[in-house]
């Protein structure tokens, strides 16, 4: 066996014969390793990519996970897909539940104590309807998302919608009143008619005597609140009866039904300076109020009435020379236990602004009053409505008052008062409207109606004779007339100068005045003497 | 030096195998079928596929596989939560065979590959070389990545009006991993690794 093994010998034992295998050439590949290496690679890259597209999670409390399951209901913005909930669990203390839910990355920024989620379902009231689309793809969690603010990952999702996203551009601005009046959250808020934001949150201040409403205003119409701009309460129908008929004013049919807020600018004269959006502005009721000029400086006096003052109640006007210049705010009944005498506190508040003062005075508000006061001003009852019998308080300069003082030291400064000028008058009213509600005008009338009736039965038999008398009696009395006529004249014959009737008829009358003589006698006598009748002469 | 030799597989005429012919292949000389394929490197080729199969294999169990988003409903599934989903629909038995066809046959063939080969590419014989072979050929029967494969295509081509699929890193591993372990399948040579077991053991 000297050839190689590669060639023809066969080993001993094996026959002779047997061929070799054709060599096949292959080419050999030392880059095999490659494709592991690729495939960790590209393994690896979608590990790390996976690894990195894990955004932050954050866990969310909700009242209750309606609509919310885990692996399915998507957390959006802008309905773009921002993240899923991967769990569900309720709370330990089983009052909410806590939906976790993981983000992608980029939002970690604006995961922050403004941040806001909240759960979008179908809604429908009565200004809109939204979430249409999550009848069909379920419910998903909205986010409104903030960057300023200290980050957190656990929020307390809204159990409503917001209102107002930080996303939209506008101005919130803050109005104050005194109750909510018809409107609730999302109500819209008018400018000249056209809805130009809504009504974003409404809470109680912490004294709970304002409310304080918070309304979001769209740009650009957000410039249009300017420092002078007033609110008011639009919602429902505002209908005015007065002497120039009758007023109807509505800002829409929405804002009738779910209320609203307008605003504008009284003064075109005025632009005003864009409004700071700390300024809380003042809720008019409605829109006549909101134009009527606003003083802010309010102070209140104290007047004292000895008599009855049925008629005046808060609000009731104060005047002063007729003109309107503050209002009353309490009416209470003072008992003092010293003398058991019962007067009559009254609180009014007065605007001073009201009052022009045409030169600078270094008196003082107070020293002002003083002054009118030792000038002889007086407060007084007076009557503010003849058809309501409301009354109101009228202070004027009287220049023969007795001499009084304002008495400080109270609650509020008192001015001195007067009786009022009218309370005899109204007595002596009062008397004859007694008596005139004394009057059985019921009866009266009745009487009079039945008068009446029977005035007009006369009336028509009246008629009746009439008609009678001008068919049959006329010609009848002109017949008779004309025999008269006939009768008079024969008569003329007989009662001439010379006729015999006329000189006996004389004669007669002449004996029958003789004997009616005689009859006076006679009576005469008798009179003196009644006993004749019976003794004779 | 032991002469080998090798019988045709589809004539049985009996060849003497040239001896230091690593890394040859070898034909019958009367059929012409081919007796032996002795790549070179052979070991080492199998393993570097059958680590890239590794990787692909965890990745393709690992990350979604699709994700159907029906109406803004969106739903992702992995391979592994696919056979939950059969399982829970109470289709039990597909739900078992897709496990055992996509994800346990390919995973037990992986790792008996890495098992024989790692030692192999040592020099050394792996325990049980036999065992693990025999297994490895039931694995690798049962092994049907590609009819699950072109089930998912059908099922998106169908799908696809009513959804929006968007395939997930998974299902391109999967695809790769097929043919890694094809490649694997076709360079692992069983006849080379025998050489490492002494004859009379």
């Amino acid at each position: 066996m000297t050839e190689g093994n590669a060639g023809g010998g066969s080993p001993p034992g094996i026959p002779e014969g047997i061929p070799e295998a054709a060599p096949r050439s292959t080419t050999a590949f030392s880059l095999v390793w490659l494709i592991p290496i690729v495939a960790i690679v590209i393994g690896g890259w979608i590990a790390v990519r996976a690894i990195s597209q894990q955004g932050p999670t954050i866990t969310i409390a909700f009242k209750s996970a309606e609509g919310i399951e885990a692996n399915k209901t998507k957390v959006s913005y802008k309905d773009l897909q921002i993240g899923k909930v991967t769990s569900v669990v309720l709370a330990e203390d089983l009052s909410h539940v806590i939906a976790t839910a993981a983000l992608v990355p980029g939002v970690d920024g604006y995961l922050t104590e403004n941040t806001r989620f909240w759960v979008v379902r179908p809604q429908v009231s009565a200004g809109r309807i939204t979430g249409l689309g999550t009848l069909l793809a379920g419910a998903h969690i909205a986010m409104d998302p903030v960057a300023e603010g200290e980050p957190k990952d656990h929020f307390i999702g809204l159990e409503t919608p917001p209102v107002v996203t930080t996303s939209e551009e506008g101005s919130l601005f803050t109005l104050s009143a005194r109750s909510l009046g018809s409107f609730d959250v999302g109500a819209p808020v008018y400018y000249r008619q056209i809805p130009v934001g809504e009504v974003a949150s409404y809470e109680m201040d912490p004294s709970g005597e304002h409310l304080t409403i918070r309304v979001f205003i769209r740009a650009p119409h957000d410039a249009r609140v300017r420092s002078n701009t007033s609110f008011w309460n639009a919602s429902g129908l505002d209908v005015t009866v007065n002497a120039d008929g009758i007023r109807v004013e509505t800002a829409s049919v929405v804002s009738m039904l779910i209320g609203g807020i307008a605003f504008d600018n009284h003064d075109p004269e005025d632009p005003g300076v864009p409004a700071d959006p700390e300024y809380i502005f003042t809720l008019y009721n409605n829109q006549r109020e909101s134009e009527q000029p606003v003083y802010t400086i309010k102070r209140r006096y104290l007047v004292h009435f000895d008599n009855s003052v049925q008629g005046l109640t808060p609000a009731s006007p104060v005047v002063f020379r007729g003109i309107r210049i503050g209002r009353v705010l309490e009416v209470t009944l003072e008992l003092d236990p010293t003398n058991y005498e019962v007067r009559v506190p009254v609180v009014i508040e007065i605007e001073p602004e009201r009052l022009h003062i045409t030169d600078f005075d270094p008196a003082g508000a107070l020293g002002r009053v003083e002054r009118l006061v030792a000038n002889g001003m007086r407060a007084q009852l007076g009557r503010g409505n003849l058809f309501t019998g409301g009354l109101q308080v009228e202070l004027d300069l009287h220049e023969d008052a007795e001499p009084a003082n304002v008495v400080l030291g109270g609650r509020y400064p008192e001015l001195p008062t007067i009786p009022a000028p009218l309370e005899e008058i109204t007595a002596s009213v009062s008397g004859v409207l007694a008596k005139i509600d004394r009057m059985p005008l019921e009866k009266i009338g009745q009487d009079l109606q039945g008068s009446m009736s029977e005035l007009r039965e006369m009336l028509t038999r009246v008629n009746e004779l009439t008609s009678e008398f001008s068919s049959e009696t006329l010609p009848a009395l002109n017949s008779t007339l004309s025999s008269v006529d006939e009768t008079v004249s024969s008569l003329d014959g007989l009662l001439s100068e010379d006729a015999p009737l006329p000189i006996e008829l004389r004669k007669a009358l002449e004996d029958v005045g003789e004997a009616a003589r005689s009859v006076r006698v006679l009576a005469d006598y008798l009179e003196q003497h009644p006993e004749a009748l019976i003794r004779g002469k | 030096m032991s002469e080998e030799f090798v019988a045709c597989h589809d004539c049985d005429l009996v060849h003497r195998i040239p001896v230091g012919q690593e890394g040859r292949s070898g034909r019958c000389i009367r059929c012409g079928g081919v007796l032996f394929n002795e790549k070179r490197n052979s070991v080492e080729r199998t393993l570097a596929l059958a680590v890239a199969g590794a990787v692909l294999f965890v990745v393709a169990n690992v990350f979604p596989f699709l994700s159907f988003d029906m109406q803004g409903r969106v739903t992702e599934t992995t391979l592994l939560s696919g056979v939950r989903e059969l399982w829970n629909q109470d289709m039990g038995s597909i739900s078992f065979l897709v496990l055992i066809t996509a994800v346990v046959a390919p995973g037990m063939q992986l790792l008996l590959l890495l098992y024989i080969l790692v030692p192999a590419h040592l020099g050394r014989a792996p325990h049980q070389l036999s065992l693990c072979l025999r297994l490895l050929r039931r694995f690798e029967a049962w092994s049907m990545m590609e009819v699950f494969l072109i089930g998912i295509f059908v099922a998106l081509v169908k799908l696809g009006d009513l959804a929006d699929i968007v395939p997930g890193p998974a299902i391109f591993s999967f695809a790769i991993l097929i043919l890694v372990l094809a490649g694997a399948a076709a360079t692992f040579d069983r006849r080379g690794l025998w050489r490492l077991v002494p004859v009379s053991a």
